[in-house]
């Protein structure tokens, strides 16, 4: 997938999208995440590979061609040693195929080249999150927070962070200012996803009528949400309503299937 | 001297907040305590999804000499999953102490073994073993205090020599009749004549082993107990033949709901657990999807290994741990004690921190003897592959120990010695006091590597080791629940069958008492049959005997 990055201005205009959308229990990943190239499209600079290729790369990873995408960023790693973006773009082919632990060391390589450059940071807290670094996750997405701060994927992030440590109420905040972002913003998909967690916390706290409206808006809002779905009916049971829980359960098992079809263990 | 960087690395952890410096202290004693064993489980390196679950292990007292005595359930090769190098059974000298009695008393199981579940299936007093195969299941009789002193196959007699690839068992009653019904989780179709073709199989880009997606999921059995060392397939009467089976690998039978009925929880791989509610009248109904304990609380089916029991939130309910595929979480599930389960893994600080490790047996005991229950969970891949190719997770795997810690959350252990450092293949778990000096031990398996025994060399003995006894039958009183009162705290545990990963623990009660246990401690019993019995005054430390009606309580001191 791929989308044009409205949220900030940007004299480099090539951008590049990644839908970081994951299989299995990570549905609070299911979200569309911007990475700006550093590179001009018309006028590239000997530093950093073109931005055709660039975008060549991105189109590779977004079909799932990663061993293509990956020999293709590894050329701009070879020809650019000193290039953040390729670095970011060769860690991208490992991180959209979930391979973490690879990705992990190009991020910090990329960081390491340029630290202005932020997206990586972003991808890096991520990485350091699926590999259970829960620390080092929270330090890579407090890096990127004071160049990005009305990004509503970072509140986001940190709202799952906090809800790790079992801090309810920053957790509450962050997903409350997520909220907040993406809806002025109009990005449907991070607003649903960060409503969705919050109506974690409201079931912690016994909420449940809250919790089942909120989860109502995330699916309203994302019609892919499953693991919303699934919540909801989650909901929908223990308020008694045994009909309703049915439905929100048809309803995740389709989408589910529909969007990762069971393949073959484990993938 | 420098340290080690392994040492700088458990350094910089701890700083972080990942690792928790613990009083607990294990010593890894196999060779000397006698039990100089070498797991066998397929070939190496595992080329197919039949050569990776390991065997499993039990610890009980199968001749009724007070000590625990370990069963091994050894595999076989695919080459001929009929003769293996055979399942082994130990004697304890009470000290902890173990000589290998296989032949002694004439056990000659050389077919592929994979779980274990002890009980008295007979009545007789003394406990039966059961052993999952691939291939058909085997049943041990326990004559070895009658006649030759051996133990002698019964499995076609009995009624439950069922070939199909079966993983875990376990014991219970479920009718109430005071003998011992059996659960059979059977995992999947598999002809290792004809193995499934890795082909096009891929785990994170990396060429792996098929399976279990793919393959046949089989039907679990569940068998009634005929009362005269027989048994009935009651599967499809009783409810539990389902619509769509699962990879079964673990199951438990457990009163959840405190009705006094035993129901039975199945952990199936990759696809939604079962928890079948025992309606009272013969039948059962799986609840899973219902109660949400199918699945973690985003709706994923995970890939369930082991199930872990205990009293987590203190409300007097038993909550689960189950263990799960590397890059996902184990899921805690809180009971609400309204029907209903919660995944609260975060809560408790056992999500992310788990991510990177493939998990199989869990447990929750008081290793540390400070009157809350810690955690153990054993780790190592399937996937030999993950030795060379990066997966986010590696093949040989520290084993995990949590402390709990301020009645919160699980903090992870990084000194209580090699238990927690060594990489190692780990599967099968069983816990149990082995040298009766008033902690509980773990005995770990590996996949085609050594059985390691690691012995609990905590400071603190005032631990309570309570043994139930209820004469006509179930002896062991698998069903019952006991609780100790001290201090206006509650602390309570479930004699049951089951649980762990393919294994068999002492069903025996442990609770930890503190370094400054109070005087007031009372033990309340609920009895499988719902009878309640009350011990006031209960020592601070030592083994309990306690015989269901009689107020005489045998007390016995450690070593």
């Amino acid at each position: 997938m791929t989308a044009m990055n409205h949220r900030q201005p940007v004299s480099i205009h090539v951008v590049i999208a990644l839908s970081l959308s994951f299989a299995g229990m990570c549905v609070h990943a299911q979200t569309d995440t911007a990475v700006t190239s550093k590179a001009e499209p018309s006028s590239p600079t000997p530093s950093e590979p073109d931005s055709k290729s660039q975008q060549q790369c991105v189109a590779l990873i977004a079909k799932g061609r990663f061993d293509e995408a990956r020999e293709l960023a590894k050329s701009f790693v070879a020809q650019h040693p000193k290039s953040s973006q390729s670095h970011l773009l060769l860690a991208l082919t490992y991180h959209k195929q979930r391979k973490y632990e690879q990705a992990e060391p190009l991020l910090e390589k990329a960081i390491a080249l340029d630290e202005d450059h932020n997206p990586p940071k972003m991808f890096l807290g991520w990485c350091r999150y699926y590999l259970g670094k829960q620390k080092e996750a929270e330090q890579s997405f407090l890096a990127y927070l004071p160049t990005n701060p009305d990004y509503p994927d970072i509140h986001f992030a940190l709202g799952l962070i906090a809800y790790e440590r079992d801090d309810l109420e920053e957790a509450m905040t962050r997903f409350d200012r997520a909220i907040k972002l993406a809806s002025q913003q109009r990005r449907a998909t991070d607003e649903a996803k960060s409503r969705a967690r919050r109506a974690d916390i409201l079931i912690r706290q016994n909420k449940l009528e809250e919790a089942r409206d909120e989860l109502t808006t995330a699916i309203r809002l994302n019609p892919r949400l499953y693991g919303a779905m699934y919540k909801l009916s989650r909901v929908f049971h223990r308020m008694g309503d045994k009909e309703s829980a049915k439905k929100a359960k048809a309803m995740h098992d389709t989408v589910r299937e529909k969007l990762h079809p069971t393949k073959g263990h484990p993938e | 001297m420098m340290p080690s960087s392994r040492t700088i690395v458990i350094a910089l952890l701890a700083a972080a907040g990942t690792l928790h410096a613990s009083d607990m202290r294990f010593t890894e004693i196999a060779t000397q305590a006698g039990v100089d064993f070498t797991m066998t489980c397929g070939g190496t390196p595992s080329k197919h999804i039949l050569e990776v679950d390991g065997g499993g292990v039990a610890l009980f007292d199968f001749d009724n000499d007070d000590d625990l005595d370990l069963f091994f359930a050894n595999g076989a090769t695919i080459d001929d999953p009929e003769n293996g190098p055979g399942s082994r059974l130990y004697a304890n000298d009470g000290k902890g102490r173990f000589t290998d009695v296989t032949k002694k008393h004439g056990i000659n199981v050389k077919r592929w073994a994979m779980g274990v579940a002890v009980g008295d299936i007979d009545n007789d007093g003394d406990d039966d073993i059961f052993i999952t195969c691939y291939g058909p299941n085997i049943l041990l009789r326990n004559d070895t205090s009658k006649g030759k002193g051996a133990f002698v196959d019964i499995s076609k007699r009995a009624g439950v020599d069922d070939d199909r690839w079966a993983t875990s068992a376990a014991f219970g009653d479920i009718d109430g009749d005071s003998d011992l019904d059996l659960y059979v989780v059977n995992y999947l179709e598999f002809d290792h004549k004809n193995p499934p073709s890795r082909e096009g199989v891929n785990y994170k880009g990396v060429p792996v082993m098929a399976g279990p997606h793919g393959l046949k999921p089989q039907q679990d059995i569940l068998y009634r107990n005929n009362g005269d060392g027989s048994f009935t397939d009651i599967t499809k009467p009783s409810g539990c033949l389902v619509d769509e089976p699962g990879y079964g690998l673990v199951t438990l039978m457990l009163d959840f709901n405190g009705d006094n009925k035993q129901d039975i929880l199945v952990g199936n791989d990759s696809t939604e657990n079962f928890l079948f509610e025992n309606k009272g009248d013969g039948t059962f109904e799986n609840i899973g999807q219902f109660s949400g304990i199918a699945s973690n609380m985003d709706g994923s089916n995970q890939a369930t290994m082991g199930i872990g029991v205990g009293d987590i939130n203190g409300n007097g309910h038993p909550d689960t741990i189950v263990t799960s595929f590397s890059s996902d979480t184990n899921t805690i599930h809180l009971n609400l004690g309204d029907g209903f389960f919660e995944d609260r893994t975060a809560q408790f600080g056992l999500g992310l921190i788990t991510r990177p490790y493939l998990n199989w047996a869990c447990v929750f005991y008081d290793f540390d003897n400070d009157a809350d229950e810690d955690l153990f969970i054993s780790s190592g891949h399937v996937y030999p592959e993950a030795a060379t190719a990066k997966i986010d997770s590696e093949y040989e795997q520290e084993q995990l120990l949590f402390e709990r810690v301020a009645g919160t959350r699980f903090k992870r252990v990084s000194n209580a010695g090699p238990i927690v450092t060594e990489k190692l293949k780990g599967r099968s778990a069983t816990f149990g006091d082995i040298d009766n000096d008033g902690d509980v031990d773990i005995v770990l398996t590996q996949l085609n590597g050594p059985v390691k025994i690691y012995r609990n060399d905590t400071s603190n003995r005032n631990m309570l080791a309570v043994e139930t006894r209820q004469p006509g039958g179930n002896h062991r009183a698998y069903g019952a629940t006991v609780e100790l009162h001290a201090h206006d705290a509650r602390q309570i545990r479930w004699i049951h069958g089951g649980g762990s990963y393919q294994s068999v623990s002492a069903p025996i009660a442990y609770f930890g008492r503190g370094s400054r246990p109070t005087n007031d401690a009372t033990l309340r019993i609920t009895w499988p049959n719902g009878d309640k019995q009350e011990i006031k005054s209960a020592p601070n430390q030592g083994r309990l005997i306690i015989t269901r009606g009689q107020d005489n309580v045998v007390v016995r001191p450690f070593n």
